[in-house]
């Protein structure tokens, strides 16, 4: 099913996006491209989901955004991690860690 | 969210930086595709077809900096707007009958808050009680518009408690009194004036705790028998101190005379305060110890049965008002048998005794006015409460039609996606822009009307001042009001307009019912109206016509205060029969006579009497009214002499008689004759022998019924402080006026404050009241009456509309045009039939309220209910008419073929 190689669990988005920006300042092409190759590209995020993420975490203050050139020298805008979204990604990633043995503890167990 | 809000008001500013955001993203995506070997133009292509729907997603990005609820409600104002601006006719007509309905109320209600709520200008008014005596003596009366009732309550208490009170520190931080109120004889510059006066103990300001504008207030210092070494000082008002001093700081240790005893000024009140009675301003205060020196023979400051101190009092803080009141309601017997008459005996003593001294709080200060203005003004709340629900309901009416008319327009935009609670959001803001502009515009006309109503209920040429600014209490009400009109007049058709649009249900039936019922409770509510409007009327016309046995006109009343122009109490008497002989003279005067009370007036004064002929004559029998009067008193007044003769005039008396009524005479002597030479006496005064009988006269208010009266003759005592002029002229009344004028002062030597008023300018104060709501009902009633009227004719029109086809088959089938009118006038009268029985069920409920009002006039008066009605049914009739025309006209061909 083509759904399984490209689509995220719901809920990911944000910290996919927080623990791309925990190497550093980038803007959205580069989080896109990041996604896509550290997933050993399996997971694709479309413009439409990222943007309105970006933005929804910009206003709640997890991401801070700066205007600078991008490699074509257009306008464009770097998010960064603020402290919240830094404290934010330690507690989302502490959570996934959770989640992920849990199932695959249940996954194994059950042999399937 | 500070970020939010700036984005908010930058539009423009947050669509550029989407839009750069964008551009770079695609820069870089072609750049990619650049880098995968595609010619440019191609790679822009492709970048651009891999980002989708590009609107739709910088949509939901900038969703996230923005308030979509926020700019939905203001899309539907300014829809709204644009649909309300669309049809003139029907915003406009719905806006005046909510702008009259909303504005009646807001008036009456802002009278209400500020005779009852509003708090005084003062330092903390929530520490403000004042103590009033309650449980008191079966035996009290106190008089209510001209209507004897029992008491609930005495303002003032004695002085000697007064003090026990002030002993009480526990309970009170500071403890004031005022002990006499009303228009005293001030003379400033050599000018006399009526200055309405509280004379108050020296801790009044320093317990209210306000700042004066100018000087310095009354200290206790000030207030000590026999006064301070520097003399009397007095506060006055800074209306006076405008008005007479033209704010000038000389007015500060000015010399002025009250009473003819020296006073200097000694400050200003702030221009707010004008005394802690709402209703009643005052303008000058001054220490109860003048008043002492002034008025020698009253001792108030001794004698425990003179009630004069009407006490106020700030609770200490940390005690509250219910802790006082169970204190004081312990300590009352005690208290109070400090002020017992000693020859109190039996149940007497036990109602003395049984009597409770009670706080209450002054935070809105204590009114006079109150007991005799609310209940007025409770009933117009009422009156003006139906007023506005008629206005609802038509409103109703009208956008239930207008649910129906719009039913396509709304069906598409739920068809194009809009929910069904959007759009009921839209149409009841809708609802909301109209009642707010007929609020707002309510408000604006409150304020003329607030002020029109204080100047037309206004009695005895005093007009009643209340602070009637604006305030949170009045537009939270109006808010309450506007809300009340959204939530009534716009949820049913809103509802009814998204069930019709979404083909829920078949609505044109339901609907008819729904706004039937409607028109059903609009007549009732008329009805009611109606009735209690003629009521009024009707009592209005009788006590104007109620016989008091007195001329109601060519007769002037004049008082000249001749003791404050300082001229020798022996001489008046001189000057007064001096006038009288040389007025007579006067061609154009028929009579004229000394009298101690203008009829209607004022006071009685009542004396207990003594008669030979009834020696065991009860406290209660023998108390009756005594009124001092010269020779040709019955003539200037047109009082009839029934039996003897007028008194002599001055120096031709031969002995003391009297002069009684004829009720008097009736109840001691069977006959008017049978009282002739009977002798009788006051207060073991000397005897005097009745040597007249006279008509009945009504005195103390047209609802009260003539008092049996005994005349005495001044010319006997000379005594009587005073004495009013009165004068019966032919022609008119400004000669006259001249005339005695300048007699006065002539006799006199000197020009007395003198107060000129006339039998119809007392009559006119007297029935201030009952003329105001006999008008409001008026115009309440027939403002009801045209709305019913419109309300039915546009139900009769809808049914017309809807019936169209029917009326055309039977047309065609040869029902007479004549047939169809009945039929439409039938459906009139089966609409306003119940509505009128609704009313008289609701009259019936409701008629305990008005008999307060009513003089000589039953409120079941058949007659007037018959009226009502029969004016219902004409109007309904009349309303009728005109879609019953339109409906035997219809052409059936044209009717059948359409649609």
């Amino acid at each position: 099913m083509e759904a399984s190689r490209n689509e995220l669990l719901p809920g990911t988005l944000d910290l996919l996006i927080l623990s791309t920006l925990h190497a550093g300042p980038a803007h959205g092409y580069t989080i896109m491209e990041a996604i896509w190759s550290q997933s050993g590209e399996l997971f694709r995020v479309e413009e439409g989901a990222l943007y309105p993420a970006l933005h929804r975490l910009e206003v709640k203050g997890l991401l801070s955004a700066d205007w600078g050139l991008s490699e074509a020298k257009r306008r464009a805008k770097f998010y960064s991690l603020t402290k919240e979204g830094q404290a934010r990604l330690a507690a989302e990633k502490a959570n996934w860690d959770r989640i992920s043995t849990g199932m695959r503890r249940i996954l194994r167990a059950s042999g399937a | 969210m500070l970020k939010r809000l700036r984005k908010l008001f930058d539009r423009s500013q947050l669509d550029q930086d989407l839009n750069d955001e964008l551009e770079s993203h695609l820069a870089l995506k072609q750049l990619y595709f650049e880098r995968q070997g595609l010619a440019p133009a191609e790679a822009a292509r492709q970048a651009r077809l891999s980002l989708g729907n590009t609107t739709n997603w910088q949509e939901s990005t900038r969703r996230n900096w923005t308030f979509p609820t926020l700019e939905a409600i203001f899309q539907d104002i300014t829809f709204g707007l644009r649909i309300l601006r669309k049809d003139k006719a029907f915003t406009s007509v719905i806006v005046i009958t909510l702008l009259l309905g909303i504005g009646a109320n807001t008036a009456v209600f802002q009278l209400l808050d500020s005779l009852l709520w509003n708090p005084l200008p003062v330092e903390k008014p929530d520490q403000l009680v004042r103590i009033r005596a309650t449980n008191l003596p079966p035996g009290e009366r106190a008089w209510l518009n001209g209507k004897a009732v029992k008491p609930v309550e005495r303002l003032q208490i004695p002085y000697p408690l007064y003090e026990e009170l002030a002993k009480r520190q526990d309970l009170f931080s500071g403890i004031a009194g005022i002990s006499g109120q009303g228009a005293f004889a001030v003379e400033i510059d050599n000018n006399p004036h009526r200055l309405q006066s509280s004379v108050v103990t020296g801790s009044y300001f320093p317990v209210l705790g306000i700042q004066p504008a100018a000087g310095r207030f009354l200290s206790p210092a000030d207030d000590i028998q026999g006064g301070p070494p520097e003399g009397w000082g007095v506060v006055i008002s800074h209306r006076i101190w405008t008005s007479i001093f033209n704010r000038r700081p000389e007015a500060i240790g000015a010399r002025i005379t009250i009473e003819r005893l020296p006073f200097h000024i000694l400050g200003v009140t702030p221009e707010d305060f004008e005394g802690i009675h709402p209703g009643s301003r005052r303008e000058i205060w001054l220490p109860v110890s003048s008043f002492e020196t002034m008025f020698p023979e009253w001792n108030w400051r001794t004698n425990p049965a003179q009630w004069t101190i009407q006490p106020f009092a700030r609770l200490r803080p940390g005690v509250n008002l219910e802790q006082v009141r169970n204190t004081l309601h312990q300590l009352s017997p005690s208290l109070l048998d400090h002020v017992r008459d000693p020859k109190l005996s039996g149940d007497s003593l036990k109602h003395h005794r049984a009597i409770q001294l009670d706080p209450v709080s002054a935070r809105s200060g204590f009114s006079p006015i109150v007991n005799s203005y609310s209940p007025v003004l409770w009933l117009l709340l009422g009156a003006a409460a139906s007023v506005l629900l008629l206005a609802v309901l038509n409103l109703t009416n009208l956008l239930l039609a207008r649910a129906t008319a719009r039913q396509s327009e709304i069906a598409i935009r739920l068809a194009l996606g809009a929910s069904a609670t959007r759009v009921r959001v839209q149409l009841l803001v809708e609802t909301l822009l109209l009642a707010t502009a007929g609020g707002g515009l309510g408000l604006i006309f409150a304020q003329w009307a607030t002020h029109a109503l204080l100047a037309s209920m206004a009695r005895d040429n005093t007009t009643i001042t209340l602070n009637t600014d604006l305030n949170w209490n009045v537009l939270a009400f109006l808010a309450l009001l506007i809300t009340t009109v959204m939530g009534l007049a716009g949820w049913l058709p809103a509802n009814s307009a998204i069930a019709q649009a979404s083909q829920q249900r078949t609505a044109p039936r339901t609907h008819t019912r729904l706004r039937s019922g409607l028109v059903v409770i609009q007549f009732a509510l008329s009805l009611a109206l109606l009735g209690g409007a003629s009521l009024m009327l009707l009592s209005l016309r009788s006590l104007l016509e109620t016989p008091t046995g007195l001329n109601r006109n060519q007769t002037l009343y004049f008082s000249p205060d001749f003791i404050n122009a300082q001229i020798p109490k022996e001489r008046i008497p001189q000057i007064q029969a001096n006038l009288l002989d040389q007025l007579r003279q006067q061609s154009g005067i028929q009579a004229a006579a000394w009298t101690v009370n203008i009829p209607l007036a004022g006071s009685l004064q009542m004396s207990s009497i003594e008669m030979p002929s009834h020696p065991n004559l009860s406290g209660n029998e023998s108390m009756t009214t005594v009124h001092h009067i010269t020779d040709g008193y019955f003539a200037a007044m047109g009082i009839q002499l029934i039996a003897g003769r007028d008194f002599p005039p001055r120096g031709k008396q031969a002995q003391k008689q009297a002069i009684v009524t004829e009720n008097f005479a009736r109840r001691f002597f069977k006959t008017p004759v049978g009282a002739l030479n009977q002798r009788l006496r006051f207060d073991r005064g000397d005897w005097l022998v009745i040597t007249g009988v006279s008509a009945d006269t009504k005195y103390t208010h047209v609802r009260d019924a003539a008092p049996p009266t005994i005349y005495t003759n001044y010319w006997d005592s000379q005594t009587a402080r005073g004495m009013s002029l009165i004068v019966h002229h032919t022609g008119p009344a400004a000669p006259v006026r001249e005339l005695v004028n300048a007699s006065i002062l002539s006799e006199a030597g000197r020009k007395p404050f003198l107060k000129v008023s006339s039998p119809e300018e007392i009559l006119h104060s007297l029935l201030a009241t009952d003329r105001t709501l006999a008008i409001l009902l008026a115009a309440f009633a027939v403002f009801a009456l045209s709305i019913s009227a419109t309300g039915i004719a546009g139900l009769l029109g809808y049914t017309v509309q809807l019936r169209r086809k029917e009326i055309g088959i039977r047309l065609a089938l040869g029902a007479t045009a004549k047939n169809i009118q009945i039929q439409i006038l039938r459906f009139a009268i089966s609409l306003a039939i119940p509505g009128i029985a609704l009313g008289a069920i609701l009259s019936y409920s409701l008629r305990q309220g008005m008999t307060a009002y009513l003089f000589e006039v039953e409120p079941g008066n058949p007659v007037i209910w018959i009226a009502a009605a029969s004016i219902l049914l004409v109007a309904a009739l009349i309303a009728a008419a005109i879609p019953a025309y339109r409906a035997a006209t219809l052409d059936p061909q044209q009717v059948l073929r359409a649609d």
